[in-house]
């Protein structure tokens, strides 16, 4: 009877071990696939990003604002910007500059 | 004999054998005895030297040994400004190479390759497919044109991978970033000075430049190259507080994109590499050199100061002759005095002067992240160096130099590494102090009445909201024996003077006046002057240095200032 346990323990390890081994297996194949895909994923990106950044460059910028829009670009006054902070559902708007005008 | 005699008799008795067992006590087993101990004592010994090993294992080594990583051969890491955005890009691009003597039918080739360029001179071409000689067909070439190339299958075709480095930014970081060659070395800027880890690092190098910051001052610099004529120009935009660089712009640039070798000596990086006389702006130096070493205090007096002094026959004079002759120590800053602050350094004395000066370094050469640093020309310390010294006369530095030794008397006498690399822990720096307390906020207000009072000389920074404070310094030129009329005219800028936070170098090297242009003063009176009045730093370098704290003043206030 104990040797019948202990045959029958052996084997149900060798089958575990087995079936872990081959989800093991199957998962570094799955993560390793994955990671290909990050990297071309990434590149990709890092190209888009390269686009974005040459046709989003302040010269860009300007051109197409003078192409498309009227009106020229002013720069903001700083006194005029606000700050607003919600507390207790409630929107506060302070002044942002702190800085003494004199 | 009777048999009875003869019994023999048996006798039983203990044999008493002469051999028994005994330890043996020879000197064998004596030695071994000894092993055994030697052994035991060698063995606690590994015992205790294994414990010593695990425990000296387990702590930090304070030495590092750097184990050189590999370089990657046709790699290069790319570049990103201080927001993540590209500044350089690498990319693998294919060139494309005939080989006249491979090509089966050359009027089809060139039909087929005319098809796919249609826009393509080919007369060029042509000739050269009809030699023997192998040439470029065409350089950095789309991935789409390549694919239609390698379908007509031809054995001339020979494509070479190369790598491109692409500035989508041309113009704007062109001094900052540098050039490489075609072996893929950097030969200037950030390229040659961190080639090896540009080579080899994994993660793009992060600037502490701002692209759109970069941007503005760029236009303002370029608008009033126009306006004042000048041979170039340079603004430095930098943090006080940790020596981050966000903008650094010299002119005359060049398009990075277009790799042209760069000769001419107008191209020098005016904020790195032009040395300068740079007049007055040393003064703020003469003054808080005086103030660290208590030789001054703000409202010490000089009475009966000359117009005129001389010393080993030079003269040297104020610029204004309408200059009060008793001044206070604060008024001679305020008012730009030049023999002013010769008394105020004569107070100080040569060896107290001089290393004030090494010690915000402005003497010496600086330490920086780009090739292109010049050094100041050294020279002799004697009475009339001391004089003229004081002034910001026959002593030379270089703008970012100059930009330095601003923020550490600004930002508390903290010493500061001007920076073009953005730290990964920039909370773990520790700073530290080499000015005494008292120094900035001594001199700080003192700068922002150069700005904000009638009497200061840089009113045309005066813009409201950002607490401008500053001092100008114009200076001529030297020519090999003298000084020629061509000027310098500098503008040293610090806000919000309240609690420092950038200091901004305006540089105009030889402005010219402009009888056009508007001035605005900044006073509230409203009032404008048209031309420019005086070919001064208070006329120019100062209206540029407002112009652009006016365009990048909301940018700073908001990106860079943390709301609460």
């Amino acid at each position: 009877m104990t040797k019948f346990f202990i045959i029958l323990s052996i084997l149900f390890l060798i089958i575990f071990t087995t079936i872990t081994k081959n989800s093991t297996k199957r998962l570094e194949d799955r993560i390793f696939l994955t990671k290909e895909d990050i990297n071309v994923l990434k590149e990709k990106f890092e190209l888009v990003l390269l686009d974005y950044n040459f046709l989003t460059t302040p010269k860009k910028l300007l051109e197409y604002q003078s192409k498309y829009f009227e009106k020229d670009l002013i720069s903001i006054d700083i006194n005029k910007i606000k700050k607003i902070t919600k507390r207790n559902n409630e929107l506060i708007i302070t002044k942002f500059n702190k800085i003494n005008n004199e | 004999m009777n048999s009875k005699n003869k019994v023999e008799r048996l006798v039983l008795e203990n044999y008493e054998n002469e051999f028994f067992y005994e330890k043996n006590k020879s000197n064998l087993n004596i030695t071994f005895n000894r092993i055994a101990f030697i052994f035991f004592v060698f063995l606690i010994i590994c015992i205790i030297y294994s414990f010593k090993v695990f425990y000296l294992g387990s702590l930090n080594s304070k030495i590092k040994i750097k184990i050189p990583l590999p370089i990657k051969a046709n790699y290069r890491a790319d570049i990103v400004d201080a927001n993540g955005n590209f500044v350089v890009k690498t990319i693998n691009t294919i060139d494309i190479l005939i080989d006249p003597n491979l090509v089966i039918d050359k009027k089809r080739l060139l039909l087929n390759l005319k098809l796919i360029y249609p826009n393509k001179d080919f007369s060029k071409i042509k000739k050269e497919i009809y030699g023997d000689k192998t040439f470029y067909f065409k350089k950095k070439i789309s991935e789409e044109k390549y694919q239609k190339i390698r379908l007509l299958g031809d054995k001339s075709i020979i494509p070479e991978e190369k790598l491109s480095r692409i500035y989508p930014q041309e113009n704007l970081f062109s001094h900052i970033i540098g050039q490489i060659d075609d072996d893929n070395n950097g030969i200037s800027g950030i390229e040659k000075f961190f080639d090896y880890e540009l080579k080899t690092r994994k993660e793009p190098l992060k600037l502490t430049v701002d692209t759109d910051i970069q941007f503005l001052i760029r236009e303002e610099l370029l608008k009033f190259q126009d306006i004042f004529k000048s041979e170039g120009s340079a603004a430095i935009l930098m943090n006080v507080n940790n020596g981050d660089v966000i903008s650094m712009v010299s002119l005359p640039d060049f398009n990075l994109n277009k790799r042209e070798e760069i000769k001419d000596v107008k191209f020098i990086n005016r904020a790195t590499k032009g040395v300068y006389e740079l007049g007055s702006v040393f003064k703020t130096f003469t003054f808080a050199a005086g103030i660290n070493e208590k030789e001054i205090q703000p409202d010490t007096l000089f009475e009966d100061l000359p117009k005129n002094i001389t010393c080993a026959g030079r003269s040297i004079r104020e610029y204004d002759n309408e200059i009060p002759s008793d001044l206070t120590a604060e008024e001679i800053l305020i008012r730009s005095g030049n023999i002013g602050s010769v008394r105020i350094a004569q107070k100080i004395g040569i060896e107290k002067f001089k290393s004030f000066l090494e010690k915000i370094g402005v003497l010496n050469k600086i330490e920086f992240d780009i090739e292109e640093v010049g050094k100041p020309i050294s020279f002799k310390w004697g009475k009339c160096k001391l004089a003229t010294s004081s002034f910001g006369h026959g002593i030379t530095t270089t703008p970012l130099q100059l930009a330095k030794g601003y923020s550490i008397i600004t930002n508390g006498g903290y010493d500061i590494k001007p920076t073009l690399i953005k730290k990964n822990n920039p909370q773990k720096i520790i700073k530290n102090k080499i000015l005494n307390d008292g120094v900035s906020d001594t001199i700080n207000p003192i700068l922002r009445k150069v700005v904000s009072t009638k009497e200061g000389t840089a009113g045309f920074a005066n813009i409201k909201g950002y607490e401008v404070g500053g001092k100008t310094g114009t200076a001529q030129k030297t020519i090999v024996g003298g000084y020629s009329k061509k000027k310098v005219n500098t503008f040293a800028a610090i806000f919000p003077t309240s609690k420092p936070k950038y200091v901004l170098i305006v540089l105009l090297d030889e402005p010219k006046l402009n009888k056009e242009y508007i001035y605005h003063y900044k006073d509230g009176s409203g009032w404008k002057y048209k031309g420019t009045a005086y070919n001064t730093a208070g006329w120019t370098s100062v209206e540029v240095a407002g112009k652009i704290i006016e365009k990048i003043g909301p940018i700073l206030a908001t990106k860079y200032i943390k709301v609460n």
